[in-house]
Parts: C-alpha cells; sequence; structure tokens
C-alpha cells in the first residue's frame, strides 16, 4: 500500500533539525506520519554529503546519512511513482530558471534561488501530478516569501537594494496560482509537542523548541512563536 | 567586472580609511557593497566586499599590529589595492581577478602565526557577507555558495539574528499554518 502523502525536507530545515540535535524527534514524527519524508540529491548533496568533507558538521552529516539509511528520509526514486532524478532535475531546472527570472532590476534578472531549493518545489509539483498530497518544510525564509506572497519578496528587494524591481507578469501570475504548502521545523516542532515526541514534560518546552529552531535558522518571527506557545 | 565606478570608487576610499586605519570607515564601504553584490552578484564585487570587511577586523584588533611581519603586510595591502585600482581604471578585467586573489593570498600566507587568525577573520567575513545578503532577499543556498560557504555556517549565523521588523516576511497566518501541519500528519 502506498502512502498518499509527503513532507518534503529542504535542506534548511533538516540543518535546524540537525544543528539543535532534534533528529530523533524527526524520527518520532515519521514513526506517527502515513507517509513519505523526503529528500531530493540536491538536498542530500547539501545536507549529507557536503558536510562530510567538514569537520565541524560531520557528525551531523552522519546522522543525516542514518535517517536516510534506515529509510527516515527517502529519496523519490524509491517509493515507486516512477519519481527519477532525471525527471525531477529537468523539472528543477525549469523552475529555477523561472524564478531566477522573475525579477529584474536595473534591466538584469536577479538570481534569486538555486538548486536545493528549486527541486524541493519541482518535487511539489510531480507528486501533485500524481495526487499526492504534500507540503514542504522550508526553514530558509527567502523561498518561503517567494512562494506565499511573491509580492512582498519583491518589497523586500526593493527596500533592501533601494531600486525598483520590477516583476515578470506572467511568470507572477503563474506562481500565485501553483498550490505549494510550505511548514517550518517550527510547524514540526508544535506537531512533536502536541503529540508528546519530545520525552520531556515542562510547560516551557514548546517556546524552548521553538527558539531552538529559530536560532539555528528556522526563519520565525518572535511574534509567531509568542502566538504559537499561546496557541500551544 | 560589474559596475566598475562603484568598485573604483570603494577601492580608493578602502585605501585612505585603511591609512588613517579606520576600521569604521571600512566595515561601512564593504556594507555599501551589499546591494550590488546582491543584485550582480558579481564575483570580483563579493570578493572585493569580503576583503574589505576582513581588513576592517584585522586593524581594529591591536594585536594583530604588534605581531611580527605587520608593517611587510600592511605595505602589501595598499600595493594590492593600487593594483586593482589601476585594473578597475584600465578595464584590465582578468588582471584584476588575478591581484584580487594575489592580495588575499599575501594577507593568508603572510605568516604561519598570523595565518590561521587571518584564515578566521575571512570565513567570518564571508559568513557574515553572506548574512547581508541573505538578509536583501537572496535564498540561502545561493547566498551560500556565492561566498563559498556552507549552508550549514549561514543558517547558524543568520538564525541568531533577529529577523523583527521586516514586514515582508509574514506571508500567511500563524493559525493556518498549523492547521497545515496538523492536517498533513492527520
Amino acid at each position: 500500500m502506498k502512502p498518499k502523502k509527503a513532507i518534503l525536507f529542504d535542506a534548511s530545515s533538516l540543518i535546524s533539525l540537525a544543528m539543535n540535535g532534534l533528529l530523533p524527534v524527526l524520527e518520532k514524527l515519521k514513526q506517527s506520519f502515513n507517509g513519505w519524508f523526503l529528500i531530493t540529491n540536491e538536498v542530500k548533496f547539501e545536507i549529507i554529503e557536503k558536510p562530510m568533507k567538514i569537520r565541524r558538521f560531520k557528525l551531523e552529516g552522519l546522522m543525516i546519512q542514518q535517517l536516510l539509511d534506515r529509510g527516515v528520509l527517502q529519496m523519490p526514486g524509491e517509493i515507486g511513482l516512477n519519481l527519477d532524478d532525471k525527471i525531477i532535475s529537468k523539472r528543477t531546472q525549469d523552475i529555477m530558471k523561472d524564478i531566477n527570472n522573475l525579477f529584474i532590476a536595473k534591466g538584469k534578472e536577479v538570481n534569486i534561488i538555486d538548486l536545493g531549493e528549486s527541486s524541493c518545489l519541482a518535487l511539489s509539483e510531480l507528486l501533485a501530478e500524481k495526487k499526492v498530497s504534500n507540503v514542504m518544510a522550508i526553514d530558509e525564509r527567502t523561498t518561503r516569501v517567494l512562494i506565499e506572497k511573491p509580492e512582498n519578496l519583491q518589497d523586500l528587494l526593493e527596500r533592501k537594494m533601494h531600486i525598483n524591481v520590477k516583476p515578470n507578469r506572467e511568470f507572477l501570475d503563474t506562481l500565485k496560482r501553483k498550490q505549494y504548502k510550505i511548514i517550518r521545523s517550527a510547524e514540526l516542532m508544535y506537531v512533536a509537542y502536541k503529540k508528546q515526541l519530545f520525552g520531556i514534560s515542562d510547560p516551557r518546552l514548546l517556546g524552548a523548541a521553538l527558539w531552538a529552531v529559530r536560532f539555528k535558522g528556522c526563519s520565525i518571527s518572535d511574534q509567531e512563536i509568542k502566538e504559537i506557545v499561546k496557541i500551544g | 567586472m560589474q559596475e566598475a565606478n562603484n568598485i573604483l570608487r570603494i577601492l580608493k576610499t578602502a585605501k585612505t580609511a585603511l591609512q588613517k586605519e579606520d576600521s569604521f570607515s571600512l566595515r561601512n564601504l564593504s556594507n555599501q557593497t551589499n546591494n550590488t553584490a546582491s543584485r550582480t552578484q558579481d564575483p570580483d564585487n563579493i570578493a572585493i566586499a569580503v576583503i574589505i570587511y576582513s581588513l576592517s577586523k584585522i586593524i581594529e584588533r591591536a594585536e594583530y599590529k604588534k605581531t611580527k611581519g605587520w608593517e611587510k603586510l600592511y605595505n602589501q595591502i595598499i600595493l594590492g589595492i593600487d593594483n586593482l585600482i589601476l585594473d578597475v581604471k584600465k578595464e584590465n578585467e582578468k588582471e584584476f581577478k588575478r591581484n584580487i586573489e594575489n592580495l588575499r593570498k599575501s594577507i593568508e600566507k603572510l605568516s604561519v602565526n598570523l595565518k590561521g587568525n587571518i584564515q578566521e577573520v575571512f570565513r567570518k567575513a564571508s559568513i557574515n557577507k553572506a548574512s547581508k545578503i541573505y538578509e536583501h532577499g537572496i535564498s540561502m543556498e545561493k547566498t551560500a555558495k556565492l561566498l563559498g560557504i556552507t549552508l550549514w555556517e549561514l543558517a547558524g549565523y543568520a538564525g541568531a539574528k533577529s529577523s523583527e521588523g521586516y514586514k515582508e516576511l509574514k506571508t500567511i497566518n500563524t493559525k493556518d499554518r498549523i492547521k497545515t501541519a496538523m492536517e498533513i500528519f492527520g
């Protein structure tokens, strides 16, 4: 029986979890999830192959490799949906090209995203086409803002670069019609908290977990942390 | 090289600031390159930004000046900046790239004792510049690649910085995102 839902992890969300020692919580989340936790080849390169060559991050790389070896994380090619690397790679290139032509500043396109981030979007689309319900777990803010409110990214680029940024209207409209869904490691922590997967019983736990992922790169504001803790 | 006039201005001002041992001005100059570096992602602009930021960190530390070989290093840096200014004026891009690398190497290789510290300064400067470019709206992975650092280094550094006040980052309602997460686990 094939699951019909998946969470796709980009590098930033796994990095937040790994650097906080929260991979065991991720594993417990997987056990309570009747679906796939997927990463693309491009993400694998960033979170396993690269840190393996750096003493400072090698341990985290090894720990994520373990999750892959044990099937907690899976590659799209393993799940029997004919999602081979070539198909994902082709879609990745197309998406990256479109997005990196989305905004024009001083007559030149602004290159916004790279392969790993584009590959998550590509896989999300391909899974949706195969009727697999999916969300992406993305902690870095640019891709999230780009997908959820591209006009906000335009505003940010303009404000920070002090220049006019013009969008490619046609692709902007196409992008807005796409049905990507994004959560962050923060929301995963919320789910883990609700499911009591931490093995810690303390009212301060949720806030502590949210601040921990925030300090390792999860794009979440102080206000959002307060709101989530309040929702509890 | 993109926006040569801007690079020329930055280099000339950096030389003066260095001669005055004005680390504050050097850091400001480096920050002025963030906009261009984010927009053009031109490696030359980025390399200049990293070198100038590194210099600001080097000269603000009194111990560097006391280290044997500092005077030689200082003269090499000034000469290196002069060479870069000349290359920009002559529009000699090939030589400019070579001289950027030479300047960086001369700083790195001056002495074994200094080397470790200075390489750390360069590494931290690269992470600092990356976090600035990330703040400008370029993705984390793209930025890390531009600066030659890992996502792991950037995530830790960027995460420690507050993103309060960035109204553009607020995209969807907190409750709605939690609902999405809870639903997928349904």
